[in-house]
């Protein structure tokens, strides 16, 4: 069968990288296989996706620091991928740390755009210059890269170029929620800001809940914006899988290797289903072709699955389970028995999300109608949810994150389920707890007490 | 005690007593004030009582039998083989007398294919279940059959699932990857401990096939989730132990079912149902003790019902009208090319819907259907509490018991009223956050 939904391709372009950040979840595969992606390897995966049957793909350029390549070899890995992807639906984005942009990369990037090549660019900024250089240091010298990231944000507005914000939640400072909505607000080219949960063992010392009140408080500040310029991609996904049963973000799919098809290739061609677990490989680009490691019944992704419906088994007893199915299966903890380090964080953070949505009168058995998305304060956050109905309704490439360019980490397609009433927003529709007027077949059972 | 009157069932769990009505699906805690009103409705009850214990009585929920392509096709069962590497004493393919060397040809299976897709709507998900005989026996057929499906779903858009019935006994890395490659579900038939299983299902020479199946099932439950398909020919079997020692084998979920010849219309079934009344009542806590541990136990058809007496009977949508999909959604095409109700009636001329050759012969499937509703079934289905679980019981149980398939097979009858007052048992002995898991699994 035709394939439904975009391949995600992860090019780890190189293993090498200036900056080390405390949480970096991919040093271990970069001492392991140091050095660049040669353009032979560029163009061998560009090549074998011709003969898929693959129709629309996304890639994220990623690494290490792509911007270690000259700007030359990125007009060359477009030039190569326009020569053979021309007819298929393609959607780009560069995943920087910032402190590489120079005018000399400006110029290849708007020569690239230029040729009607859709690349977006991703900028890993976490907030201002204490919280920021707290994690994100220098390699060599072990100084901060905030001024530097900040020089490169400038250069990119200077030239017009909008670009969506990866932070990864700074959990020492669990107060900074509205302080940190504030900073990014205050970027002029802003518009979208992922915020990303760190792994479990990055910040050993913040004290439990620090997660629950520093998203909380973010939330507040974001979802009550009248003027809020980005979307917040871990909220639209919750809210989106509220309003839908199922969200966005790749961390929030279930059985994610067999639905979410993705490929990761690192420099010497060695292929997984994500950067997360570079560890199980799938092939080698030389040697299996994409239609082989795409295969959803990969017996690679098969044990996976097998593996995470274990992992996820207490997850069927929680509320939230359409919001995150269980979390990103890299979030747990080997011989625990949560299924996610941040479980009960999550869960709080759902709940307020929950609540949120029904001050202000938000009902799941409206989905995504406009009687839900009227009541919604942020543009930006009914926008996206009216993009997103429409993707649904039109069967079209996802519509969350077309315009200007995206700084995609990891990113799901929507799965197209139909609308479902998830989690307590649907209480209100359920028959009343004594006996109800009519038959339960309208919704879910309680028992009743027969009051004359 | 447990007293059903007019499909309404009183029984008690948890410490209390409830009312469930069958009718609509409808559970309430038993009162004096309800007993006073069900004893004597006064005329002001009556419509409140009349809408929600009675709403829409069973002889009324009936399936028009659509015509010719408005009919979603779901299921189609494919006999591979007749051939088989054991020999297990409740084997129907030998009671039926159907011969033992038929096996399908592509072409056959190609032209039975042809025939549905002009038949029945294959816009959407169609499952091909495998079955024989041992059906790895003609892996060839599987193979050829599978690559013929990715060129119908290119052509047609078709999604085709596959399930395949084994006996666990062939594997090895062609199988392996046969059933990799295709995300075949597999289910295997195994019937419990070695004892049990070596004396049902022995290879032909003799030997028992039980190691043979568990070293297989190792390697398989790596791949998939497996389940096991458990043909109970003891009521008092120890279900929570077959359960967890088949869980402990690598299976994923459990399926029993009571043998299907057994039957005891002129037996007393009573000293039997007993036993399989305290097995199930074990089955309860055990699954209860699991519930409180976020573990679901999947068992039988247990989840099934759990989610059913949660979510309603939807106006019908999924209250049971007949046993199971046979003849409406679902057909079983023979090695010859002969296309039959179900795999279980691979010979039975009454059931015999047509040919590769001469087509399918409507009139006789719509009579079929129209006759063997559950309000049209010979016993009390029509008024039982159960009948939206049941659908009646199982058409070859009443088969193997009477020649025929109208009738109700009384063992399999009480069995099922078990299965799903255990069931509400469990349900109403699960709190609110707890039942949570029923909206959750598919």
């Amino acid at each position: 069968m035709k394939r439904q939904q975009p391949l995600h391709v992860i090019l780890n372009v190189t293993h090498r990288c200036n900056l080390a950040c405390r949480y970096c979840y991919y040093s271990k595969e970069m001492a392991t296989k140091p050095g660049h992606m040669s353009l032979e390897v560029v163009e061998r995966v560009f090549e074998s996706i011709s003969r898929s049957s693959a129709t629309a793909v996304d890639f994220s350029i990623h690494g290490g620091e792509p911007l270690l390549h000259t700007p030359s070899y990125f007009r060359d890995l477009f030039t190569l991928q326009r020569q053979y992807l021309r007819g298929r639906v393609t959607q780009n984005s560069i995943q920087t740390n910032g402190t590489l942009l120079d005018e000399t990369f400006i110029a290849a990037y708007e020569a690239i755009v230029g040729a009607d090549t859709h690349l977006g660019l991703g900028l890993s900024l976490d907030g201002p210059q204490a919280v920021h250089d707290g994690s994100r240091r220098y390699r060599k010298t072990g100084g901060g890269s905030f001024h530097d990231v900040m020089r490169g944000l400038d250069l990119l507005h200077r030239h017009g170029i909008q670009v969506a914000i990866l932070a990864v939640a700074p959990l020492p400072w669990p107060d900074c929620g509205r302080d940190l909505y504030q900073f990014f607000k205050a970027l002029p080219n802003v518009h979208l800001v992922d915020l990303l949960v760190p792994s479990g063992d990055s910040f050993p010392d913040a004290p439990e809940g620090s997660l629950t009140k520093m998203y909380t408080e973010l939330f507040d500040a974001w979802f009550f914006d009248g003027n809020a310029s980005f979307e917040v991609r871990f909220f639209c996904s919750i809210i989106q899988a509220l309003l839908t049963g199922s969200g966005t973000l790749c961390t929030f799919q279930e059985d994610c290797v067999i639905n979410n098809i993705m490929l990761s290739i690192v420099p010497d061609g060695d292929t997984s289903f994500c950067d997360s677990f570079t560890e199980v490989k799938l092939g080698n680009i030389w040697t299996h072709s994409v239609d082989e490691l795409a295969a959803r019944n990969h017996p690679e992704r098969m044990r996976f699955s097998v593996v995470e419906r274990r992992r996820i088994e207490a997850c069927l007893f929680c509320k939230w389970f359409n919001v995150c199915h269980g979390g990103c299966p890299a979030a747990h903890m080997p011989g625990s028995r949560s299924p996610h380090h941040f479980c009960s964080e999550y869960q709080r953070i759902f709940s307020h999300v929950d609540a949120r949505l029904r001050e202000i009168d938000i009902a799941a058995s409206h989905g995504l109608g406009e009687e839900n998305l009227t009541r919604l304060v942020n543009p930006r956050l009914s926008d996206h949810l009216r993009k997103l109905r429409y993707g649904r309704e039109h069967g079209g490439h996802q519509g969350g994150d077309t315009a200007g360019g995206t700084g995609v980490m990891k990113q799901a397609a929507p799965v197209l389920k139909s609308q479902s009433a998830v989690g307590s927003l649907s209480r209100k529709d359920r028959p009343a707890t004594t006996l109800p007027a009519a038959q339960p077949a309208a919704g879910k059972q309680h028992i009743g007490d027969f009051q004359p | 005690m447990n007293v059903s009157t007019q499909g309404l069932l009183r029984f008690q769990a948890a410490g209390g007593e409830y009312v469930f009505s069958g009718h609509t699906g409808l559970l309430l805690r038993s009162s004096p004030a309800l007993d006073e009103a069900l004893a004597k409705p006064s005329s002001a009850l009556e419509e409140k009582l009349g809408t929600c214990l009675y709403g829409k009585h069973q002889s009324q929920r009936t399936l028009r039998v659509g015509a010719s392509k408005q009919t979603p096709l779901q299921n189609v069962t494919v006999f591979v083989t007749n051939e088989c590497n054991l020999d297990c004493s409740y084997c129907y393919v030998r009671k039926n007398g159907i011969s033992n060397s038929g096996r399908m040809s592509l072409d056959t299976f190609r032209s039975a294919m042809e025939l549905f897709s002009s038949c029945f709507d294959m816009r959407r998900r169609v499952n091909i279940l495998f079955f024989g005989g041992e059906p790895f026996m003609n892996l060839g057929f599987l193979k050829g059959a599978t690559g013929y499906l990715d060129q119908i779903a290119e052509r047609d858009g078709t999604q085709f699932t596959y399930s395949i019935v084994t006996n666990g006994t062939i594997l090895n890395q062609e199988v392996l990857d046969f059933v990799v490659r295709n995300g075949v579900s597999v289910v295997v038939s195994i019937d419990g401990s070695e004892e049990v299983h070596d004396r049902t299902r022995p290879f032909r020479n003799g030997k028992g096939s039980h190691a043979t199946v568990l070293r297989n099932v190792g390697v398989l439950s790596q791949y998939c989730n497996l389940a096991a398909r458990v043909t109970v020919c003891d009521l008092n079997t120890d279900l929570v132990r077959l359960y967890e020692d088949l869980r402990t084998a690598g299976f994923w979920e459990v399926h029993a079912t009571v043998v299907s010849d057994a039957n005891a219309a002129s037996a007393d079934l009573e000293p039997g149902l007993s036993q399989l009344r305290q097995r199930l009542r074990e089955m309860e806590d055990h699954f209860l003790a699991n519930v409180r541990e976020k573990r679901l136990v999947r068992f039988g058809h247990v989840a099934k019902y759990l989610k059913l007496i949660h979510l309603g009977y939807r106006s019908g949508g999924n209250a049971k009208v007949l046993p199971c999909s046979a003849g409406y959604s679902s057909f079983s095409v023979a090695a010859n090319g002969d296309i039959y109700l179900c795999h279980r009636f691979n010979n039975v001329a009454d059931v015999r819907f047509g040919s590769v050759a001469d087509g399918l012969n409507w009139e006789r499937r719509e009579n079929f259907l129209d006759t063997h509703q559950v309000s049209a079934r010979r016993g009390a289905c029509a008024s039982c509490w159960a009948a939206a679980f049941c659908g009646g019981t199982c058409y070859h149980t009443s088969y193997a018991a009477d020649a025929e398939m109208r009738t109700v097979n009384e063992l399999h009858c009480a069995c099922a009223r078990e299965w799903v007052l255990s069931a509400l048992r469990v349900y109403v002995s699960m709190s609110a956050e707890e039942r949570c898991v029923l909206e959750n699994i598919g």
